[in-house]
C-alpha cells in the first residue's frame, strides 16, 4: 500500500482545494451545514496553479501496458522514461537550445504511468486520477486514437493541456480536436498524402486494392484517406473493405474474401498485434503471393515479428525511424541514448512520448510559465529548430504537428546491414505538403478557459 | 424510537458519506477512487435486490448500465439537452424500458438458464453499441464530452466540477437510491421478494403471482444500473464503449459478492476494495504491467478469506432488514 508520505506540497495544495470545495460538499450532502463560498483567488484553471506550487510538477502518463497494444505501450512508456530523466538531469538541454539547465522552469517532473489496457476505459480513468488528485499539470500518451480523443476531451473539460501520445485518426486534430490537445504524429491523413505518389511509383497505375480495416476511429481514417489518395494519384479501385474488430484472433473469414477479390494490392490497416496476426494468416491464405502488401502506418516491431522475409517490399510510413539519425543531429542522440538503455532501437511510439514531452517543455521555458492559456498560446504559434524530425510547428487552427513523414520500404534480407535495418527510407516528405486544406476535417477547437 | 432505530442504517451511511471528503485525504484515499466506487455502488443496489434479495443470478447488467449511459451521454453530447438530471432521467427510463423487454423473455427459465439468457442478451447489447448503432454511439470510441451538472440552487447556477463537488452530487444520489432500495427490501414487497428466493416453489404456492415479483425487481434493476451509467459518463466526461463489455457485468458480480449479497451496501464496499486496489497497485514503482498479476491474486485470497463477503463478515449490527435473511450455504 504505497501511499505517499502525507508532508509532500501537494497534499497541502489538496487541503486547500479541499477547503474551497468541501463546504460546498457537505451542504449538499447533510441540511443544516451552510456551504461556504469559493475564496477569491487570481482565476485558477485546472490544475493551475495548484499543480505547481511546489519544486515539482506532475506529469500524468498513460500507456498500453497490457492488451493487444501492449508491446507498443511499453516502447512508448520507455520514451517517457528517458525523456523525463533528461530534462530533469539536464541532459536534454546539453544538446538542444530549446531548452535551460535542469527541469522545466526549474522545477523536476514527477509521474506516473497508467495502464489503459489497450481501451480507453482506462486510461481515462487514470488521467482523471492524475488531475483530481495529482494534480497534473500535463497529461499524456495512449496508442489507440479512441483513447487519445477521449483523453483530449477529458483534458479540454479539465482544462490541463494534453501532449497526445501516439494517434493517427483523422479525428483527433479533426472533427474531435480540442484547444488542450496537440498531436505529433502524422494524421492518416498526412501518411496516405505522403505514401500514395511513393506506392503508385512503385507499384504502378490502375491497381484493384483490398483492404483489411480495424472497425474504429483509426481504421476508418486510414482508410478514408490511403483510398482517396491512391485514386487520385493513380486510379486505384477497391476490390473489397473488409472491416474487423479490435482484436480479432481469427481472420479467416476475411482473408478468404480478400483472397477471392482479384485485388493486385493488399492494404493491412489493422494495428499492433492485429496486424501482425492477420499478415502471418495472410501468408498462409497465399494473399502475399499475389498481392503487394502496403501497410499505411507500420506498428512498433512488426518488422521483429513478422521477419524481413515477410516485410521485404512492404511500403509504408513512420511517425519516425531510428534510420533517421543520419539527417538529424538530436534524432542521432535520442536513438544512441535509447538503444545504450534498452538495447535496442527506439521504435515510433517511444519516439512520440520523448518529442512530445520535449516540445511541451521547450514550450513551458518559452513562456516563462505553466500557465495552460499561456502554454497553449506560445504551442500556437512557435517554430521548433532542430528537432529530432528537424524544423516543426504546431498548426494553430487543428493542433496538429507539421512535421516532415518519413516513407519506408521494406529491406531484402540481404540487403540489411544488421539485425536492426529492416527498412529504407523511400522518401522524406515535407510536412507543409502533407497537410490537409484549412477546415478540411471540420476542426473547431474549443475555449482557452 | 423503534421508528429512529429503524433509520439507523441511513443515518450511519449519511454520516460516512458526508464525513469522507474529510476523512479520505487523510487517509490517502482520493475523491476520484470513491465517486467511482459509488457509481458502481449504486449499480450495486438494484443488482442485490436482483441476486442478494431475490436469488437471480444475471449475467448481463452490463446491458442497462450501457444503455443508461448512451442514452444520457448521446442527449448531452449531441446538443439535444443540455441539463444533466434530465438526461440522467430519461437515460435511466431507457433501461428500465430495455429492462422490461429482457427480463420479460429472460425470466421465462431460473437458475443457470436465467443467467445464460441475460448473457447473451448483455453480449447482444455490446453488438448493438459497436455496429449497427455506431451512429450514436461512437461504435469503439465510445461518447467523448459529456459535461459535468450545472444545478440551479437558491437562484444560483452551480457547475459541479470534477473531485469532491462530483463526489457529492453522486453521493447525493446514491444516498436517495440507498433509500429507497432500503425502503424497497423492508417492506411487505421485500419479503415476497426474500419469500421467492428462500424457496421460488412455495412462493407462488402461497398465492404471491411470483412471475410479476421478479419481473419487477429484475426492472428495479435496470433502472438502478441505468442511472449508474448515466452517471458514470457525466463523472469522467465519456462514456466508455466498456460499459457494455462483459467483464462489467462480470465485476458486478464479483463486487456484490466481495462486499457481501443481500446487504446492499455490500456492492458498493466490494467495488471500493477493487478500484482502490488497483489504483494503489498502478501506483507501486516498477511495477509495470505486472500489477494485473498481483491483482489477480489478492482477488483470489480475498474471494477465499470472506467467503460470505467483507460487509457480512465485518460488519453485523444485528439488523435483520440491512443483512437480510440467512443466505443458504455456499
Amino acid at each position: 500500500m504505497a501511499r505517499k508520505d502525507r508532508r509532500v506540497p501537494r497534499d497541502a495544495a489538496r487541503r486547500d482545494f479541499m477547503r474551497s470545495t468541501a463546504g460546498i460538499a457537505g451542504g449538499l450532502l447533510a441540511a443544516g451545514l451552510a456551504p461556504r463560498a469559493a475564496q477569491a483567488a487570481p482565476q485558477p484553471l485546472g490544475t493551475w496553479p495548484l499543480g505547481v506550487t511546489g519544486d515539482s510538477v506532475f506529469v500524468g502518463v498513460t500507456c498500453p501496458l497490457t492488451g493487444p497494444y501492449s508491446a507498443a505501450g511499453e516502447d512508448h512508456k520507455k520514451g517517457y522514461e528517458l525523456v523525463i530523466e533528461h530534462i530533469n538531469s539536464g541532459e536534454l538541454a546539453k544538446h538542444w537550445h530549446h531548452l535551460r539547465g535542469k527541469g522545466v522552469l526549474g522545477k523536476q517532473i514527477r509521474y506516473q504511468v497508467g495502464d489503459t489496457e489497450s481501451v480507453p476505459n482506462p486510461g481515462v480513468q487514470a488521467q482523471t486520477r492524475f488531475i483530481t488528485q495529482d494534480k497534473a499539470i500535463m497529461i499524456t500518451g495512449s496508442v489507440n486514437s479512441a483513447t487519445a480523443i477521449a483523453i483530449e476531451k477529458l483534458a479540454q473539460r479539465e482544462k490541463v493541456v494534453n501532449m497526445v501520445g501516439a494517434s493517427g485518426s483523422n479525428d483527433t486534430t479533426g472533427k474531435d480536436c480540442q484547444r488542450y490537445g496537440f498531436r505529433s504524429q502524422p494524421s492518416a491523413y498526412m501518411a496516405a498524402k505522403a505514401l500514395a505518389p511513393v506506392v503508385v511509383k512503385e507499384i504502378g497505375k490502375n491497381k484493384k486494392v483490398a483492404y483489411l480495416v480495424p472497425d474504429y476511429t483509426y481504421g476508418e481514417s486510414v482508410f478514408d484517406s490511403t483510398s482517396q489518395f491512391t485514386k487520385q494519384d493513380g486510379g486505384w479501385q477497391i476490390a473489397t473493405k473488409q472491416v474487423v474488430p479490435l482484436g480479432t484472433k481469427d481472420f479467416s473469414s476475411y482473408l478468404l474474401n480478400i483472397a477471392n477479390s482479384g485485388a493486385d494490392v493488399f492494404v493491412n490497416v489493422a494495428f499492433g498485434a492485429d496486424c501482425v496476426l492477420s499478415t502471418k494468416q495472410a501468408k498462409q491464405f497465399g494473399i502475399l503471393e499475389k498481392m503487394k502488401l502496403v501497410v499505411p502506418n507500420i506498428s512498433p516491431f512488426q518488422a521483429k515479428e513478422l521477419g524481413a522475409e515477410l516485410m521485404q517490399g512492404v511500403y509504408g510510413t513512420f511517425d519516425f525511424y531510428w534510420g533517421l539519425e543520419g539527417r538529424f543531429p538530436l534524432a542521432k542522440f535520442f536513438v544512441a541514448e535509447f538503444e545504450k538503455r534498452y538495447h535496442y532501437k527506439p521504435e515510433w511510439c517511444a519516439h512520440i512520448a520523448y518529442m512530445q514531452t520535449m516540445l511541451w517543455a521547450a514550450t513551458v521555458e518559452k513562456a516563462k510559465s505553466f500557465y495552460p492559456v499561456d502554454v497553449i498560446k506560445t504551442l500556437e504559434k512557435t517554430s521548433f529548430s532542430d528537432t529530432t524530425l528537424g524544423t516543426v510547428h504546431y498548426d494553430a487552427a487543428t493542433h496538429q504537428l507539421v512535421r516532415p513523414v518519413p516513407v519506408v520500404v521494406g529491406n531484402k534480407p540481404s540487403a540489411m546491414k544488421h539485425p536492426d535495418d529492416y527498412y529504407r527510407i523511400a522518401g522524406l516528405v515535407p510536412g507543409a505538403e502533407t497537410m490537409p486544406p484549412a477546415g478540411f476535417f471540420g476542426c473547431k477547437l474549443g475555449s482557452y478557459t | 424510537m423503534s421508528r429512529l432505530r429503524a433509520l439507523r442504517a441511513e443515518g450511519i451511511v449519511l454520516a460516512v458519506l458526508a464525513l469522507l471528503p474529510w476523512v479520505a485525504p487523510a487517509l490517502h484515499v482520493p475523491a476520484d477512487v470513491l465517486t467511482r466506487s459509488l457509481i458502481w455502488g449504486l449499480f450495486g443496489l438494484g443488482f442485490d435486490i436482483l441476486f442478494g434479495f431475490t436469488g437471480m443470478l444475471s449475467f448481463g447488467q452490463a446491458a442497462f448500465y450501457g444503455t443508461g449511459g448512451f442514452v444520457s451521454a448521446w442527449l448531452l453530447t449531441s446538443g439535444t439537452l443540455s441539463s444533466v438530471p434530465l438526461a440522467l432521467l430519461i437515460g435511466m427510463a431507457a433501461a428500465t424500458a430495455y429492462g422490461l423487454i429482457v427480463g420479460y423473455v429472460s425470466l421465462r427459465r431460473v437458475g443457470i438458464y436465467f443467467a445464460m439468457i441475460t448473457l447473451a442478451f448483455g453480449e447482444m447489447s455490446f453488438f448493438l453499441e459497436n455496429s449497427p448503432l455506431a451512429a450514436w454511439t461512437g461504435g469503439e470510441n465510445g461518447l467523448p464530452g459529456v459535461p459535468t451538472p450545472s444545478l440551479g440552487l437558491f437562484g444560483h447556477v452551480y457547475a459541479v466540477k470534477a473531485g469532491w463537488p462530483l463526489y457529492a452530487f453522486i453521493a447525493t444520489i446514491f444516498f436517495a437510491g440507498y433509500v429507497v432500495a432500503r425502503r424497497i427490501v423492508a417492506s411487505p414487497y421485500g419479503v415476497v421478494l426474500r419469500a421467492i428466493k428462500s424457496n421460488p416453489r412455495r412462493a407462488p404456492a402461497v398465492g404471491h403471482d411470483a412471475q410479476r415479483y421478479k419481473l419487477s425487481a429484475f426492472v428495479l434493476a435496470a433502472a438502478y444500473a441505468g442511472l449508474a451509467g448515466g452517471l458514470l459518463g457525466v463523472f469522467q466526461g465519456y462514456m466508455p464503449p466498456d460499459a457494455f463489455f462483459l467483464s462489467t457485468s462480470g465485476q458486478l458480480v464479483l463486487s456484490t459478492v466481495i462486499g457481501g449479497r443481500a446487504t446492499l451496501i455490500g456492492p458498493l464496499i466490494g467495488a471500493f476494495t477493487w478500484i482502490d486496489l488497483r489504483s494503489v497497485l498502478q501506483q507501486v514503482p516498477h511495477l509495470g504491467a505486472a500489477w494485473k498479476l498481483i491483482f489477480g491474486a489478492v482477488f483470489v485470497v480475498i474471494v477465499t478469506l470472506f467467503r460470505r463477503g467483507i460487509f457480512t463478515i465485518s460488519w453485523n449490527p444485528g439488523d435483520v432488514h440491512a443483512v437480510g435473511v440467512e443466505l443458504p450455504s455456499d
